[in-house]
């Protein structure tokens, strides 16, 4: 022991070694203190710390169960007289805090450290770690020994000083915290003595309101609203301070501060709330007249919702004070003041007046029936129907409506009901479209009173679809149409009201629509109210009626040009999307539905020409989306692709495909004739999951080698196209190049080929392998970059677009692998080639071409750091006619300006080359303008300088440019120039 | 600055000002979404035969120069003493301007704007008319020529303003002071 002792004084070491001798009794406590004798009186203040930490640690170590009662009291008189020291005051109270946490104390020992604290401790001469240790000290009685702080009234009234003593001055934030948790804690738990009410408000007041900026490196981390918070929440618990906490914080609204009313306001809302209705009907007056200002005069939304709750908190509370005559004045004082207003609409304070009675109304429905029922008796009492006075009826019963009591059926509102329907539906009815506004307030009206529980019936709701509809159908007012559509929508979203929708919204709407798109008016038309069925088609039912209504309508526009039919699948893929992100969205029984239908019709005009609309691109691109949507989302998988291969390779009907689908007396085989109606297989299979096994009787090489001799049949591009996106999905589903060494041996032969024909197959096989990032796809990618600079050239390059350009059916989604790296590892591998292979040619435009295809679909990540060594192709891809060409230099060269400098070292050969771009077609002259605008923000100054005035003047003739946006672009372009180096 | 001449103008909210795209186009339309993305098929075949081409046909008809256009360049421009546009202040509507215009290239052109100023004393009318200038002749043809006036009986000392805002001489003379090309350019620094 005692060497153990020496060591510690001579190294400030460990003192387990010391708290394991007492705790297996071979030593004792009292010889501890008795070795440290000498230390503990030891000139050195240093020395003393070490002494004192000693017995502190040795504390901190031993079982909280090893003192008794007796050895207890010894030590924290031992730490109290200890506390007289100054220097040493950080070690005692961590001596304290250990002797705390021991079994056996007494509350004697407790009010002996309280005491010793309140004689002896000067927060103000210790740093803010110490002053910590105090509150943690505090805050542990309070937790662990309340019965002994509450046990007298001298033990309350000595803890209630020793905290005022610790938190007096305190201005560190960690320990504020603390401070007001411990303070929270007195005023719940003790009886504060009148003398002492004032000073301990006082010591919490003072912090209000809290303007904490935390510094930037505060390792803490604590933010104002947390002290904010911790305040509010001790005043709250101060029920004491009522007297002088309300006059306080009235007098705090005089700030010019925002931040300082809110939350003043807060913290008078917390107060009412928790002080309880005796002080409120004490208090409510003050407060009523304190207030009230911030809504009938104040500018700020946000302090008025705040004062509303607080006039709000003030009637529940009286509501529950035994004596009504409290609350029956209160709402008198609330009547007078606002009752005038909202008689006369047109008063200007009338909306916030209403919004105070509507506020208070909402304490319950005793009170609602004492200030609502007055109120709305005497705005529905109005007659003038004056467009002004009139808006401002709106105004005030959109109040009414919003605040609503939620999950009541008997508030006043209801009674008045038929009243204000009434009052809307005029409003929205018999006013001229030019009053938008007022249109606009009916219809939010309206919007609020179906968010009511139970407020409207069946008729009403139906009433109301009816007027939106018709606003929908008539009105041209941007704003109202709006506000129509989204009532509407809300309307079908809630539960119960999608059979008004469908019965009424739907015919309505579907009857509007032009029989015809032969003009401009006649497609945005089309567009818009197609539009409105999309978005209020929100549940599962509504979508299955769609479907319906949708395929019928295609029946009555063949005449039309594809824009019509194109649009109505897009309405039903719309609604189709927008339930996809929703959860749980299972499309199994639009099958049925959808499917036979679909097919029909694209297999009718597939074969017989006729309507010869129906086979167009864009409907059979539409049609596709929509089976592809619905197959990802069915849980029938597997049944789908079994009857999708017998009938599209067998002719077999099934339950999916009924034999109605079936073109009459054909001979069905997409594999015999490349035919149009292949886009429906391509569509369905594309989503289907890569575990599903592919029928038995199609090996997966077969099937791809007749898909791709089909193929070789037709030059037509739409129809190639979905033959081969078939191609490229079997491959990357269905096979390994590892396991199916026919497949490559195939596609090697094909590039020897070297076809168009053979070389576009090839592409979309390998594409399905190079998504895996297979390396046998790389090698064939190097056969391409070999045949550059060959005869079949421009084509290989052109490849290089279906490798890496983006497919909506290779998608992830859709089951498809999709290795993150495959880009980037082409990029790699081929950039540095074509590099290469461009020095050697003569005839450049094959490698240009391929990389601009390449730089088109590779993120611009990728792109920039190797923007040096591509930079001349890209400058020369300026000069190929060819607009993709064009466009994907530039695109290059906007991807990565202003990330580096090398566009500078360009600017001689890049300016003229994009002057003439700027001439050729719209979308191209636009693409380069903004590329000659950007060099003017990107290049520095005295570089891009020297080009200002021919940019300017080159560029002149654009002006009289045939295409608006043409000459928008040269606008903004010319003025980024006039600009340049102007000092401002 | 000295004191703003106008400290409190009446402010037109942004969304309420003439645009081309009026009424149900301006929605927020799900299916207006489909009808811009019509990406490019991959194909080999299809580039050969589409390769060169424009877009669709109709795409092909010219649009003129009209008021609207003319509206979208001007209002762009901010009040030399508020940080709001023209437009926003209505010292430029777009039932102000006129564009007489045959749209025949090798033919001279005219446009009229008349302008509102704030008030009726405002001095800054002549540097609003200016500013109004130099952005339309950098923005248009050559061949156009400008009218710019105040409004009949919107200032007091209309036709000493309107003379010097269509005097030649002293609108090329305005445009060669430094800092007021420095005010102007501030003034255009807005335009989008």
């Amino acid at each position: 022991m005692d060497a153990l002792v020496n060591q510690y004084m001579a190294a400030t070491g460990n003192a387990a070694g010391i708290a394991d001798l007492i705790t297996t009794d071979q030593a004792k406590l009292v010889d501890l203190v008795q070795l440290l004798g000498e230390y503990l009186v030891d000139e050195s203040a240093k020395t003393r710390q070490t002494a004192i930490q000693c017995i502190s640690d040795v504390l901190k170590d031993l079982p909280t169960d090893k003192l008794t009662k007796q050895q207890l009291t010894v030590i924290c008189e031992f730490l109290s007289e200890r506390l007289a020291d100054e220097p040493v005051t950080g070690q005692v109270l961590d001596g304290m805090n250990a002797v705390v946490t021991m079994s056996a104390i007494s509350s004697l020992s407790v009010k002996k450290i309280v005491d010793s604290l309140v004689g002896y401790y000067l927060p103000s001469s210790h740093v803010q770690v110490v002053r910590y240790k105090a509150y943690v000290l505090l805050r542990y009685l309070t937790e662990n020994k309340s019965q002994s702080l509450k046990s007298t009234a001298s033990a309350q009234e000595g803890f209630i000083k020793c905290f005022l003593t610790c938190t007096n001055g305190e201005k560190d934030p960690r320990n504020l915290l603390e401070s007001f948790a411990i303070n929270e804690w007195i005023s719940n738990n003790l009886t504060v003595p009148e003398n002492d009410v004032e000073p301990q408000f006082d010591a919490t007041f003072c912090y209000f309101p809290i303007t904490f900026r935390p510094p930037k490196n505060d390792p803490y981390k604590i933010t104002a609203d947390q002290l904010k918070v911790a305040l509010r929440t001790a005043l709250a618990a101060g029920k004491q301070y009522s007297k002088l906490i309300f006059p306080a914080l009235l007098e705090k609204l005089t700030s010019s501060s925002l931040s300082v009313k809110g939350d003043t306001l807060d913290t008078i809302a917390a107060c009412i709330a928790n002080y309880g209705p005796e002080i409120t009907a004490e208090n409510w007056k003050d407060i009523w007249d304190g207030t009230k200002f911030e809504v009938l005069h104040g500018s700020e939304p946000e302090l008025a919702g705040k004062t509303l709750t607080v006039l709000k908190r003030l009637a529940e509370e009286l509501q529950k004070h035994g004596d009504q005559s409290q609350l029956d004045e209160y709402l008198t004082n609330v009547e007078t003041d606002c009752m005038d207003k909202l008689k006369d609409p047109t008063n200007r304070l009338s909306t916030q007046a209403a919004q105070i009675v509507a506020s208070v109304s909402l304490a319950g429905v005793d009170v609602a029936k004492k200030l609502t029922t007055p109120a709305l008796s005497a705005i529905l009492a109005v007659t003038d129907t004056q467009i002004p006075t009139l808006t401002s009826i709106c105004e005030i019963l959109l109040i009414f409506l919003k605040s609503s009591l939620p999950n009541v059926t008997s508030t006043p509102l209801f009674e008045f009901k038929d009243r204000v329907f009434d009052v809307l539906a005029k409003a929205l009815l018999s006013s001229p479209e030019s009053e938008s506004s007022l249109r606009i307030l009916a219809i939010k009206g309206f919007s609020a009173a179906v968010n009511i529980t139970e407020f409207l019936s069946q008729t009403d709701t139906e009433l109301i679809v009816r007027y939106l509809d018709d606003v929908i159908v008539n009105d041209t007012n941007t704003k109202t149409l709006q506000a129509a559509v989204d009532a509407l929508v809300l309307i079908a979203e809630k539960p119960g009201n999608a059979g008004i929708i469908q019965n009424i919204t739907f015919p309505a709407l579907l009857s509007e629509l032009p029989a015809s798109d032969s003009d401009k008016e006649a497609k945005t038309r089309i567009l818009f109210l197609l539009s409105v069925l999309a978005k209020v088609s929100t549940s599962k039912t509504l979508i299955e009626v769609l479907q319906v209504r949708i395929l019928s309508h295609m029946d009555t526009v063949t005449g039309s040009t594809a824009l019509y039919p194109t649009l109505l699948l897009q309405t039903l893929l719309s609604a189709l999307k927008e339930q996809e992100s929703k959860d749980n969205f299972d499309t199994t029984s639009y099958l049925k539905s959808t499917f036979p239908r679909l097919f029909k019709t694209a297999f009718d005009a597939s074969y017989s020409g006729s309507p010869a609309v129906m086979a167009t691109p864009q409907v059979t691109e539409a049609a596709g989306r929509i089976l592809t949507s619905i197959t990802r989302h069915c849980t029938v998988q597997d049944q789908v692709l079994t009857s999708l291969f017998s009938l599209f390779f067998n002719g077999t009907t099934s339950d999916i495909f009924p034999s109605a689908t079936l073109p009459e007396k054909q001979k069905f085989n997409v594999l015999d004739t490349p035919l149009p109606c292949m886009s429906l297989l391509t569509s369905c299979f594309a989503p289907l999951s890569r575990d599903l096994e592919l029928p038995k009787l199609h090996d997966p090489f077969v099937l791809l080698r007749s898909v791709i001799s089909t193929v070789s049949g037709t030059a037509d591009p739409a129809i190639r196209r979905h033959y081969l996106r078939f191609a490229g999905l079997l491959t990357n589903k269905w096979i390994n190049t590892a396991a199916s060494p026919q497949a490559v041996a195939f596609v090697t032969d094909l590039l020897e080929t070297a076809t168009l024909d053979a070389l576009e197959s090839a592409a979309w096989i390998i594409k399905g392998w190079l998504l895996k990032n297979d390396s046998t796809a790389f090698k064939f990618v190097d056969t391409l970059v070999g045949m550059l600079p060959g005869a079949n050239g421009l084509v290989a390059a052109k490849s290089f677009d279906i490798l890496l350009g983006d497919d909506e059916l290779f998608v992830k989604q859709n089951s498809v692998v999709i290795r993150q790296l495959y880009k980037q590892r082409l990029f790699v591998s081929v950039v540095p080639k074509l590099v290469q292979g461009y020095k050697d040619v003569d005839d450049k435009v094959p490698y240009v071409v391929a990389l601009s295809n390449i730089v088109n679909s590779v993120p611009s990540s990728i792109v920039s750091p190797a923007l040096e060594s591509i930079m001349s192709l890209v400058v020369d891809s300026l000069s190929v006619s060819e607009a993709r060409v064009k466009t994907a230099g530039i695109d290059t060269i906007l991807a990565t300006i202003g990330q580096t400098d090398i566009v500078a070292s360009y600017l001689d050969e890049l300016v003229p080359s994009l002057l003439d771009a700027a001439f050729s077609s719209p979308a191209v002259s636009i693409k380069a303008l903004q590329c000659l605008g950007a060099f003017a923000s990107t290049v520095d100054l005295p570089k891009i300088v020297p080009f200002k005035q021919r940019i300017i003047n080159s560029l002149t003739p654009l002006l009289d440019h045939k295409k608006r946006d043409v000459r928008r672009a040269c606008v903004d372009t010319r003025q980024a120039y006039f600009e340049l180096g102007i000092n401002k | 600055m000295s004191d703003p001449i106008n400290a409190n103008p009446e402010v037109i909210d942004v969304s309420a000002l003439p645009t081309r795209n009026k009424g149900q186009s301006q929605l927020d339309l799900p299916l207006g979404a489909f009808l811009d993305t019509h990406p490019t098929p991959l194909s080999l075949i299809q580039n050969e035969s589409a390769s060169g081409s424009d877009d669709d046909d109709d795409d092909d008809e010219p649009e003129p120069i009209d008021s609207q256009e003319i509206y979208d360049l001007i209002a762009t421009i901010s009040d030399p003493e508020h940080p709001l546009t023209l437009g926003q202040l209505a010292v430029v509507k777009l039932e102000d301007i006129w564009v007489h215009d045959t749209g025949d290239k090798n033919k001279m052109a005219e446009i009229v704007v008349k302008i509102t100023p704030t008030i009726t004393h405002c001095s800054l009318a002549t540097l609003i008319g200016l500013g109004i200038r130099v952005r339309l002749e950098r923005a248009l043809p050559p061949r156009f020529r400008f009218t710019i006036t105040v409004k009949e009986g919107t200032h007091q000392s209309e036709n000493q303003v309107n003379k010097q805002l269509n005097d030649k001489e002293r609108v090329a003379a305005a445009c060669e002071n430094e800092q007021l090309l420095g005010v102007i350019s501030g003034m255009l620094a807005t335009c989008q």
